[in-house]
């Protein structure tokens, strides 16, 4: 569904993304990992229409949409969610989630799609009232995963959802990612947790100073000796 | 003392109406207007030129500013403002005062610096409600400010581009994730904040008389009344608008009209001092997590 094709991307003179080929098939999970600064948040920046690559194609359903802006991204459903989780602080949960559902106008299903959202994370419709800020970090994160899922996602870029949370809350996130793929959802999914990542997805790339390192299916990368360095990176 | 509140509560519509503006443009961009005051005093040139030219009824001239403040706003933004919207704090000052400073120049040039007066948008003579003298005008001022500020509550709340409005606030790459065209907000945001300016700009010249310098103080009660919002509420901007309105005039009743604006400076200093919120405006936390 989705295909990088060679994409490289500059910020000012730094070189970022060195010629990123990737696919992410229909409905799969892929992984995408590697050490701080080799270019897994820039992979996904450049999908969303976040960064402009300087070259190379982006192509969703074999249309090019490089360049195109993350409103016409959004629509064709691909929803980015950013590392930090970035949900809106002042915000309540509902407003959270109603605004992930922006570009969807006059759409009827938004308020069943709202009562899914609750029912992969009971602990939101609790705090359905409440302001993100007062949330902890886990419950954001789910509040940021629940926000994408608003946007009804065909392919849902997640960076770093483990970052700074509790492991009993990580194994929990994790578990609904796999379910929300089943479901239908095609995710990429940026972790510096490699172990995780492997585990739940069907392949992986590990991108090294802004290029692919390696690839193949997570199970044959689960053996290979290099990944070592990456568990004692990460 | 009744009808010292009166009158001043008549300024602080405008203050508040400015302050809105200023208010507005800062919560979702990020920038404070330090030209704010100098784009509406253009407003109101362009609608007594139109008024001039006889052609133009007086709310034809009214309506007329005020589609030439919009468009101004988005001139501005998009042209000079734009640039300087990701850097600092200083850089966006230093533009906005440069705004400041070439539109007040220009307007000297072809305006003239000598004021001339501005008419009332209903004449009439004042009338006594329980003791208070007020004139139509003013109940215009009044009904008007009430009228627009609710327009805008509304809009901020309960619409779609509020909502846009409201998220861009708060995280700008997070908005434009949520597929919301980031640079179409920020050209609405200062449409309309350069209409409120620009209608407190028409309201305040047939008490101060049309000038170049007319809108310097009405700027300034504009701030403090934005500081009492804490630069984020928007009823804080009005009411505070309003309390400075009345605040302003007493001190210049009691004491002495010069005194006015030391005192609303005085006044600013010591809300920055005590609660740098605002009185109305609240803490931005995030938890830490």
């Amino acid at each position: 569904m989705l295909k990088l094709d060679d994409v490289s991307l500059y910020y000012g003179r730094v070189h970022a993304l060195r010629g990123i080929s990737l696919e992410v098939p229909e409905g799969r999970i892929v992984s995408l990992l590697g050490a701080n600064g080799a270019g897994k948040s820039s992979t996904l920046k450049v999908i969303s229409g976040l960064c402009v690559p300087k070259s190379g194609d982006v192509r969703l359903k074999g249309e090019s949409v490089a360049g195109r802006s993350c409103g016409t991204l959004v629509k064709r459903g691909v929803i980015h969610c950013p590392e930090g989780r970035r949900v809106f602080p002042q915000f309540t949960v509902e407003e959270n989630l109603r605004v992930g559902a922006y570009r969807r106008i006059g759409d009827k299903n938004v308020g069943a799609d709202m009562d899914r959202v609750f029912a992969y994370f009971p602990r939101l419709k609790e705090r359905q009232q409440q302001k993100a800020a007062t949330l902890s970090g886990g419950e954001q994160q789910m509040l940021a995963i629940g926000r994408s899922l608003m946007g009804r996602p065909r392919l849902l870029l997640l960076d770093e959802p483990s970052l700074g949370i509790a492991p009993k809350l990580v194994m929990e996130i994790f578990e609904i990612l796999q379910r929300i793929n089943e479901a239908g959802t095609a995710i990429l999914l940026v972790e510096q947790n490699a172990h995780m990542a492997i585990k739940i997805s069907d392949y992986s790339y590990v991108l090294e100073n802004g290029r692919v390192g390696l690839e193949g299916p997570s199970s044959a990368i689960r053996q290979r000796p290099e990944l070592k360095e990456l568990y004692l990176g990460g | 003392m009744g009808q010292i509140v009166v009158s001043g509560l008549i300024f602080g519509c405008v203050y508040g109406l400015a302050a809105l503006g200023l208010v507005l443009i800062f919560r979702t961009t990020g920038l404070v207007n330090f030209a704010h005051g100098e784009m509406a005093m253009v407003s109101s040139f362009v609608a007594f030129t139109l008024l001039s030219s006889s052609e133009f009824s007086y709310y034809g001239a009214f309506l007329a500013a005020i589609a030439f403040s919009a468009l101004f706003g988005v001139v501005v933004f998009w042209v000079l403002i734009r640039h300087v919207s990701q850097a600092s704090h200083l850089n966006q000052l230093v533009m906005t005062l440069g705004v400041f400073l070439a539109v007040h120049g220009a307007a000297g040039l072809i305006w003239g610096h000598t004021p001339t007066s501005f008419p009332r948008a209903v004449e009439g003579k004042p009338f006594s409600i329980a003791g208070v003298f007020i004139t139509p005008n003013e109940i215009f001022v009044l009904v008007t400010t009430f009228i627009l500020s609710m327009i805008l509550f509304v809009l901020f709340r309960y619409t779609r581009v509020g909502l846009a409005m409201r998220a861009s606030s708060q995280d700008l790459i997070a908005a434009r994730l949520m597929g919301i065209n980031v640079n179409a907000v920020f050209l609405v945001t200062w449409a309309a904040g350069s209409v409120l300016g620009g209608i407190a700009g028409l309201l305040t010249a047939p008490f101060t008389f049309l000038g170049v310098s007319m809108m310097f103080n009405v700027l300034i009660m504009a701030f403090a009344a934005a500081v009492l919002a804490g630069f984020v509420s928007l009823p804080g901007a009005v009411i505070g608008g309003l309390m400075i309105g009345i605040f302003g005039n007493l001190v210049s009743y009691y004491w002495a009209p010069e005194m006015a604006l030391v005192c609303t400076f005085a006044l600013i200093v010591i809300v920055l001092y005590i609660r740098p919120q605002g009185i109305f405006g609240e803490a931005q936390t995030m938890k830490k997590v």
